[in-house]
């Protein structure tokens, strides 16, 4: 009896998991492992003999100052962009699921920024940046745009957040309006005929309803910050004078560009794990809430 | 009543200034595509002085359009597929059944996701290089499911979460099996979520770079963003083209967005999730 | 029934799916097979089609390329060359180690010299071609392309910089026609800008890349110290381990006090660092500012703009008040791409073909169009059948054919990111962010690092 309910769980797991499961392990699983292998290795593509290095790649790593400091810039990247994003994203589905008129173009207009890739992207921004802002802040004296935004660390940095949040806001918003439109209807008349104001109702009802929908943006708007690659490429490369270079970008100059492999590699797999610890506790507390709610 | 009604005017031109405001890259685009780039470096905002369509033809032999685009169109279509049918059905599995090895292969598809993606490249390239397994679509749909599996069963899991498991039951009840109450039980109550995954994951690889980059080695395999490489140089980048490039290869997805949103809100109001 | 409907179309699609994908498999698999069987078939009977991939990191030129692979198809029928773009900068070389690392390296790669250094166990030894190439090219192009004193890389496009100036508008405000070889000081070139600026124009635009300053202008301090590669080696290697100072070398200060000047006359003086490319060379080439430092590939941009200048000149960056310094009466010259052969995947029949069509593409009539006219390139050949529409780099001939070029063949053997780092320095020296000790603090501190490694 046993054996045969096992039988037919095998079964169930090979139909239902097989597929997915088999090319989740071949295409991200073992290529994962083989990289952390070589992080233990002084591997180079150039040379054929490769030699067991030990931990010798990871202590380079935490004696990479420069790596350091950015890994703490991306953290500050990421939580203004976590940030802003969910905000405009949340506020803006919530305008647009109250079944005005022109919702429908609203919507697609909001969500236009995701059909276009991150070079060509961070191209069309670092010309609005670094043109089209000081033209016009020349032309009608706007102190704020005079100069550049992309040649002092600082205002990079915003530029950087606001390229991200403008495309992240109408992928999130999409995953917010799918989360309100599961709040039953009935709920919200509900709330309206007992007289809460539109606050409490956000706050009392929409709110508790649309933890998934939150877990899943907050989570997607921080790995995709995280991994912020072809933007920085493009709009700041790493620039002025090597001040904005998210850990990405780091990690592919030094892997790729001081062919240091190994080491880059392995800051790679440093990236992850903070990356890693920082999204699963946020989903686990914030489905904490939910459970609570 | 009127207080309202002027309340939801002030949001709808809120609304519309916002989204000026945001769609003012892509009003550059549209402009800049008629005018040569050296109009476009002296002047971003000045109007093309008249509509001449020379950047879409140069653009459009440049990039070897037709080709590219049926290439990404098949990468796209089948990749998509995949990875929808197959995250439904994990994400179900993993939802009804509470057994360890679900719970742990969930957790490393949730890890996975923040990965970054130079983990896994020289590997990945080395791997399947080896078995001689690139330059083949094949192999793109392949890594693709693989690579969108996790955030295709992370979504699908929370939603199957919200569906009682009373509907199911009296389907066993009958004597349905698992496979057809999944089918004609819990696939068509999960219809939003499916269109709103299609969408993320047609962007995703529609305009995604890197991978087809590595895996495609052959010309005649180009897919569009690799083709609007063609417009890069080492230095600068030739503008008046590639935004005429770009507008062609945004239009096909911004149809498919603009014909599936009905269906996202019809399925919604239609009360699937209830 | 609706909802079965529904189902009826999800389980289509599914058995669609499954069917294609089989087939898919099935078709690839099939595909690939006769391939290989083809492939072996053909090396059996010599050398019948063969197929090349050309790695280019030219990317501006890419679609020249492609045209003159479709001409070489034509003439030869059994060789079919396909072109693999390259993304931009650092991408540039992952795209090139996971070619490698995957076993599908390009059978010709257009590369930096100094990349082709780093890869030099990838690439097949040129060496019996060399005497053939040296009696082909212009003295000493053969000599500037040895890396380790090996023939790695075939040479095909020789480039120069230095101060480009706009004719029309340094005599504009001389009043005369205008002489470079008067500018050979520093004194003499600031005289001149103060009369640029007084009448009101631009003296002198600065790029304020990291390529452009970390290579281009700092990278003169390394081909400065003396006429030999050889020298200059050394003398990084002594920056590395310290036992010379940078901040005490006569060279670096005599680059940086005209870079102060450069700095002072600066039409980008209110935001250095914008680095535009196609907008800096436009403003030049339209007369809005006097001179560019900048090398004659900056053609490619302006050659085809509207309304502008049509006489451009270049000279060299003066480091000193001393005409008789090293560097004053030399501009910067180097031929920076070579083309290489693989010789970790390829098969033989596929070299010698690579071979063939190198030797056609810098010989023949179609090639050296190509070259010359369409990527307005110098082609350090001796029989060029074509003449250049690149005044600039006609302008750079004259200083090669006088002998007074500065062999900046040392960069070739930096560190990869040498320009990146060092060029970051640069960046904030010039938007005042550090002054200059802390810039040769800065750029020692790098090559310290380095010996390290």
């Amino acid at each position: 009896m046993i054996k045969k309910n096992f039988l037919r769980n095998t079964g169930t797991f090979l139909v239902f998991g097989g597929p997915s499961i088999f090319a989740f392990i071949a295409v991200i699983v073992i290529p994962f492992f083989v990289g952390m292998y070589l992080t233990f290795t002084n591997w180079d593509v150039r040379s054929a003999d490769t030699a067991f290095i030990g931990l010798a790649n990871y202590i380079e790593v935490f004696q990479d100052k420069v790596f350091l400091g950015q890994l703490w810039f991306t953290l500050k990247y990421v939580f203004f962009t976590v940030l802003i994003a969910n905000g405009f994203a949340f506020f803006i589905a919530l305008l647009l699921t109250s079944g005005g008129r022109g919702e429908q173009w609203l919507r697609t207009g909001f969500f236009t920024p995701n059909l276009i890739g991150g070079i060509v992207l961070g191209y069309l921004w670092q010309t609005l940046f670094s043109q089209v802002l000081p033209y016009m802040g020349q032309k009608y004296g706007w102190s704020l745009f005079q100069t550049s935004w992309l040649t002092s660390t600082n205002t990079a940095f915003w530029a950087l957040v606001i390229a991200t949040a403008w495309q992240l806001i109408g992928y999130l918003m999409i995953i917010y309006i799918a989360g309100f439109s599961g709040v039953p209807t009935d709920v919200l008349e509900a709330a309206s005929i007992d007289g809460a104001s539109r606050k409490a109702t956000i706050q009392k009802v929409i709110l508790p309803l649309t933890i998934p929908a939150i877990v899943i943006c907050v989570f997607i708007s921080l790995s995709r910050s995280f991994l912020t690659y072809d933007i920085n490429l493009a709009l700041t490369k790493g620039g002025p004078f090597a001040s904005t270079e998210l850990a990405t970008y780091h990690i592919v100059q030094k892997a790729f560009l001081s062919n240091q492999y190994g080491v880059g590699q392995a800051e790679a797999v440093v990236l992850f794990a903070v990356v890693a610890i920082i999204a699963l506790t946020q989903s686990y507390l914030l489905k904490r809430l939910e459970v609570e709610s | 009543m009127d207080t309202h009604r002027r309340g939801s005017t002030v949001k709808n031109i809120l609304l519309y200034l916002l989204l000026l405001v945001f769609l003012t890259p892509f009003l550059m685009i549209i402009m800049n595509s008629f005018k040569t780039t050296q109009q476009f470096v002296e002047n971003p905002l000045s109007f093309p002085k008249n509509l001449k369509f020379e950047n879409y033809v140069s653009a459009y032999h440049n990039m070897d359009f037709l080709s590219s685009f049926l290439n990404s169109m098949i990468i796209t279509v089948v990749s998509v597929l995949l990875i929808l049918f197959f995250s439904a059905m994990t994400g179900y599995l993993f939802v009804r059944f509470n057994w360890k090895i679900n719970a742990i292969i969930f957790f490393a598809m949730l890890a996975s996701m923040a990965l970054p993606f130079q983990v896994i490249m020289i590997p990945l390239v080395m791997l399947y290089g080896n078995m001689d397994l690139l330059d083949m679509k094949t192999t793109l749909f392949f890594m693709y499911l693989g690579f969108g599996v996790p955030f295709g069963v992370f979504t699908f899991h929370g939603f199957i979460k919200g569906v009682p498991f009373e509907l199911e039951e009296s389907a066993f009840i009958e004597g349905s099996s698992r496979l057809r109450t999944f089918f004609q039980i819990v696939l068509p109550l999960l219809k939003p979520v499916f269109v709103t995954l299609m969408v993320l994951d047609v962007l995703w690889i529609w305009n995604d770079y890197l991978l087809p980059s590595l895996v495609l080695l052959s010309p005649s395999q180009k897919t569009l963003p690799l083709s609007t490489y063609n417009f890069f140089s080492s230095y600068a980048v030739d503008f008046a083209p590639l935004m005429a490039g770009l507008i062609m290869t945004i239009i096909p997805v911004l149809i498919l967005y603009l014909f599936l949103q009905k269906h996202i809100i019809k399925g919604i109001t239609e009360g699937a999730l209830k | 029934m609706k909802k079965f409907k529904g189902i009826r179309w999800t389980a289509m699609l599914c058995l669609v799916l499954v069917i294609s994908m089989l087939t898919a498999c099935s078709a690839g698999n099939t595909s690939s097979t006769s391939n290989s069987q083809q492939e072996g078939g053909e090396s059996s009977q010599a050398a019948k089609n063969v197929k090349l991939t050309f790695f280019n990191t030219s990317a501006e030129v890419n679609t020249v390329f492609e045209d003159l692979f479709k001409k070489y198809h034509e003439l030869n029928p059994n060789v079919t060359i396909e072109l693999i773009p390259t993304p931009i900068g650092g991408a540039q070389i992952q795209k090139f180690q996971s070619l490698l690392a995957s076993g599908n390296p390009a059978t010709i790669a257009n590369l930096d010299a100094g990349t082709i250094l780093q890869y030099k166990d990838k690439f097949l030894d040129l060496e019996p071609e060399k005497a053939k190439y040296e009696e082909l090219t212009k003295e000493g192009a053969v000599e500037g392309a040895l890396l380790e004193g090996k023939f790695l890389g075939i040479p095909w496009s020789a480039q120069g910089y230095g101060l480009l100036y706009n004719k029309r508008v340094v005599e504009e405000v001389i009043g005369g026609p205008f002489d470079p070889s008067t500018i050979q000081t520093r004194d003499a070139l600031e005289d001149l800008f103060k009369k640029i600026e007084a009448a009101g124009k631009a003296p002198v635009m600065v790029h304020g890349a990291d390529w452009s300053l970390g290579a281009h202008y700092l990278g003169l301090t390394y081909s400065l110290q003396s006429e030999s590669v050889d020298e200059n080696r050394k003398f990084v290697d002594s920056l590395m381990d310290g036992s010379v100072t940078l901040a005490d070398n006569p060279q670096f200060n005599g680059l940086i006090d005209t870079f102060d000047l450069l700095k002072k006359y600066n039409a980008r003086k209110n935001d250095p660092l914008v680095a535009d490319y196609n907008k800096d060379s436009a403003d030049f080439a339209k007369g809005d500012a006097a001179f560019y430092f900048m090398g004659d590939w900056t053609w490619a941009v302006i050659g085809t703009l509207e309304n502008r200048d049509e006489e451009f000149g270049l000279i060299p960056v003066p480091i000193s008040n001393n005409p008789e310094d090293f560097g004053n009466t030399q501009v910067a010259y180097s031929q920076p791409k070579l083309f290489a052969i693989d010789d970790s995947g390829s098969s033989a029949e596929q070299q010698e073909a690579a071979k063939a069509f190198l030797e056609w593409l810098v010989t023949s009539q179609e090639g050296q169009e190509a070259i010359v006219s369409q990527m307005g390139l110098a082609l350090p050949y001796k029989d060029v059948k074509v003449t250049s529409t690149n005044v600039i780099s006609n302008a750079v001939e004259q200083y090669v054919d006088q002998g007074k070029v500065i062999n900046i063949g040392v960069i070739n053997y930096l560190p990869q990111d040498y320009w990146s780092m060092t060029g970051a320095s640069m960046q904030k020296y010039l938007s005042d962010i550090i002054d200059r000790n802390a810039l040769a603090g800065e750029v020692q501190a790098y090559w310290i690092d380095q010996a390290r490694k």
